[in-house]
């Protein structure tokens, strides 16, 4: 009889154990992905970091996967992304910015194949159920296991597998930053409603025309654990400076450093840390250049990916 | 249900049904509410006190003096598993890392809707949340000091 009850006992254990990576808990990270490569949609949502708040109204149409998001309060602002390219339109200053997508940017690590790699930083479980916007919620649980990395209450329609609610937490739990839906209608969307609202024939175009590249000399003397070099690449930033970028991810949050040479700029290099919600940005001087580290990770990652940042002159 | 709650509490199971049982306890709250009363009922009647009028239907319990040593492991593993739940998901972080000092807070660079704008497109939390994640990218913030 005690063996039996300490087997019990075991199997008891171990199910609250095991709960934290079953294939549930994936099949749901695979739901809502796919949910985000498939469905159409229209809908109101409210992004929230501090105090301030900002709404704005997004539309997704499935079938030629374009997505137009408008927003709604203070300086008028809208994005219009097709498979390839991405177009920020900013009316008041009446630019365009143009930004190529390389056709194979999606989540791979949302993928079945890729979920174990991101178990290795963070253990993925589910949480409560919870309406939002008229929907019944499932929530899934990105719980980092190191302080390298925020954690994340993702809510998904239990239905669809839609996206309704993201929240990015510190390591105290504290809410960073999150984004909800307060309106959502999904399907019955057309073409038209993807188009943007602005002729924008005679504004300027910064085009970054982004092209893979070898930044020669250029690295980290160490790699943050978990972030993995995914992008090397040569582009244009704002009107016209040309600037090395490189991408590291741990298959959930990504860090970019900008590389920059400093005759460039006008203005003296400020080092030091500024904030935008989630993302912190770490500016240095090396080998006269400015470089920019830009990540949706906490400050200290940030930081230390910028201090990491080396040039070693390569000899012929 | 309840009829197996009361043979697991009588003993009465084998060991696998008994497995079964608990693993059946442990995703079922009504389940779990009948176990809770059912042993509070058998708390006060082991004290000698009148519950039978508390007895729920005909099929209740049988109860005996003392429980078998695999429904006591069970009522353990039972409120280990329920009480291990609400704690993993509220996980205490770990302690933060020593730092050597704070970094210097500076204000957003002047170009940093052009830094978002071009990092955001990499970010594989995009391609979850669709352009949701983009409304950071042009943010008023940014454009406020840009001006």
């Amino acid at each position: 009889v005690m063996r039996g009850a300490a087997l019990a006992l075991t199997a008891c254990l171990a199910a609250g154990v095991a709960q934290a990576q079953s294939p549930e808990t994936q099949a749901w990270l695979r739901k809502m992905y796919d949910a985000s490569q498939r469905l159409s949609y229209t809908g109101t949502f409210v992004y929230q970091q501090g105090s301030r708040s900002e709404t704005s109204r997004i539309t997704r149409y499935g079938a030629g996967d374009i997505e137009r998001l408008e927003v709604l309060d203070g300086v008028p602002r809208e994005i219009v992304r097709t498979r390839d390219t991405l177009r920020c339109y900013l009316p008041e200053s009446k630019v365009v910015k143009v930004e190529r997508r390389e056709a194979d940017r999606t989540f791979p690590a949302l993928l079945p194949e890729k979920v174990g790699a991101l178990t290795k930083h963070y253990d993925i479980s589910l949480g409560e159920s919870r309406r939002i916007a008229g929907f019944d919620c499932q929530a899934v649980l990105l719980t980092p296991k190191d302080n390298l990395r925020y954690g994340y209450r993702l809510y998904a329609d239990s239905a669809s597998g839609m996206l309704l609610k993201a929240v990015t937490v510190d390591a105290s739990g504290e809410t960073i930053e999150q984004f909800m839906f307060t309106q959502l209608a999904i399907g019955n969307v057309t073409r038209d409603m993807v188009r943007t609202r602005h002729a924008a024939g005679k504004w300027r175009v910064d085009n970054a025309e982004a092209s893979p590249a070898h930044l020669s000399g250029w690295g980290l003397t160490a790699e943050l654990p978990g972030f993995r070099k995914i992008v090397e690449l040569k582009r244009r930033l704002g009107e016209s400076r040309p600037v090395g970028q490189l991408v590291y991810s741990d298959g959930l949050a990504a860090v970019s450093v900008f590389i920059e040479p400093l005759d460039a700029r006008r203005e003296a290099v400020r080092t030091g840390l500024a904030s935008v919600g989630a993302i912190h940005i770490y500016t240095r001087e090396v080998a006269n250049h400015m470089v920019t580290v830009v990540g949706e990770a906490p400050a200290a990652s940030v930081q230390r990916i910028a201090d990491a940042v080396e040039y070693r002159e390569t000899r012929k | 249900m309840n009829d197996r709650i009361s043979a697991l509490m009588d003993g009465e199971l084998a060991e696998g049904e008994a497995g079964e049982t608990i693993g059946l306890l442990a995703s079922d709250a009504n389940g779990r509410q009948a176990w809770r009363t059912y042993h509070l009922i058998g708390d006060a009647m082991r004290q000698g006190r009148a519950v039978i009028a508390a007895r729920p239907a005909a099929n209740a319990p049988r109860w005996r003096m003392a429980l078998p040593a695999v429904a006591i492991a069970a009522a353990v593993a039972l409120v280990s598993w329920v009480a291990f739940l609400p704690v993993q998901q509220n996980q205490p972080a770990p302690a933060p890392m020593a730092k050597a000092e704070p970094p210097v807070q500076v204000p957003l660079p002047s170009a940093a809707n052009d830094y978002l704008l071009a990092h955001q497109g990499f970010s594989p939390r995009v391609a979850l949340q669709g352009m949701t994640a983009y409304v950071r990218t042009v943010s008023d913030q940014g454009e406020e000091r840009r001006r």
